[in-house]
């Protein structure tokens, strides 16, 4: 693990956070005028935000578009999702 | 469109190759109730859904099912890398690997393979929400 175990922490609250923005979403298209889930919904869109930045700062892209390096398109280097990297 | 992100919705780690149980799970990514089936029912019938709600949700289901799949494809592969001819051979797994070798394709448990006939797409929201259920009622 080593550096890895840092790094397969932050991707993975990545995943928890968007997980939970998932089931928000299918909630919230049945329920657009809920003005709580709404709020709740809108603070963790904002956090998982923040920590996809930082991940992509630190560490790799997460969308090909997060990909930052400007010498080497580093979305084609990174572990495909199914490899378990970070399982 | 469709925005890919490089990650599981719920990480897939396996330490021990197991082809006899990638037999059977391979049933959950095309077969009859597996998540091939489930995405492409939820993705065909929200076109010509009437209620606005309605079909939205069904494209945030069939999307959420295209994450499903691609989890199920991840056991399977993970769960047959590194496979020995021997292994293959023990575990029955070699009826699969002679024309697909290692690659993750879409049959069901049975080798019978994916068809479009697994799901339905009737044009009618209460037909199609109705079948919906069903078969979303047996698997996730």
């Amino acid at each position: 693990m080593g550096d890895n175990s840092k790094k397969c922490e932050a991707f993975n609250t990545i995943g928890m956070v968007d997980f939970l923005l998932t089931d928000m979403q299918l909630y919230l298209d049945t329920h657009p005028h809920d003005k709580n889930a709404i709020d709740y919904y809108q603070y963790y869109v904002g956090v998982k935000k923040n920590l996809v930045r930082e991940y992509e700062d630190k560490y790799g892209p997460i969308t090909a578009q997060g990909s930052h390096g400007n010498t080497v398109f580093t979305w084609a280097e990174e572990p495909n999702a199914w490899e378990g990297v970070c399982g | 469109m469709f925005c890919y992100e490089k990650r599981l919705e719920f990480p897939v780690k396996i330490c021990q190759p197991d082809a006899r149980t990638a037999q059977a799970i391979i049933s959950q990514f095309g077969g009859p109730d597996g998540e091939l089936s489930a995405s492409m029912r939820y993705l065909s019938q929200r076109f010509s859904t009437p209620y606005r709600e309605v079909a939205n949700l069904l494209t945030d289901i069939g999307t959420e099912e295209l994450a499903h799949l691609e989890m199920i494809g991840a056991i399977v592969y993970q769960l047959t890398k590194d496979l020995s001819m021997e292994e293959i051979e023990a575990s029955g797994f070699d009826k699969y690997y002679v024309d697909h070798t290692l690659g993750i394709w879409p049959q069901a448990a049975g080798g019978i393979p994916f068809n479009a006939c697994e799901f339905q797409c009737k044009g009618d929201v209460l037909t199609d929400l109705y079948e919906d259920m069903a078969a979303d009622g047996t698997t996730a």
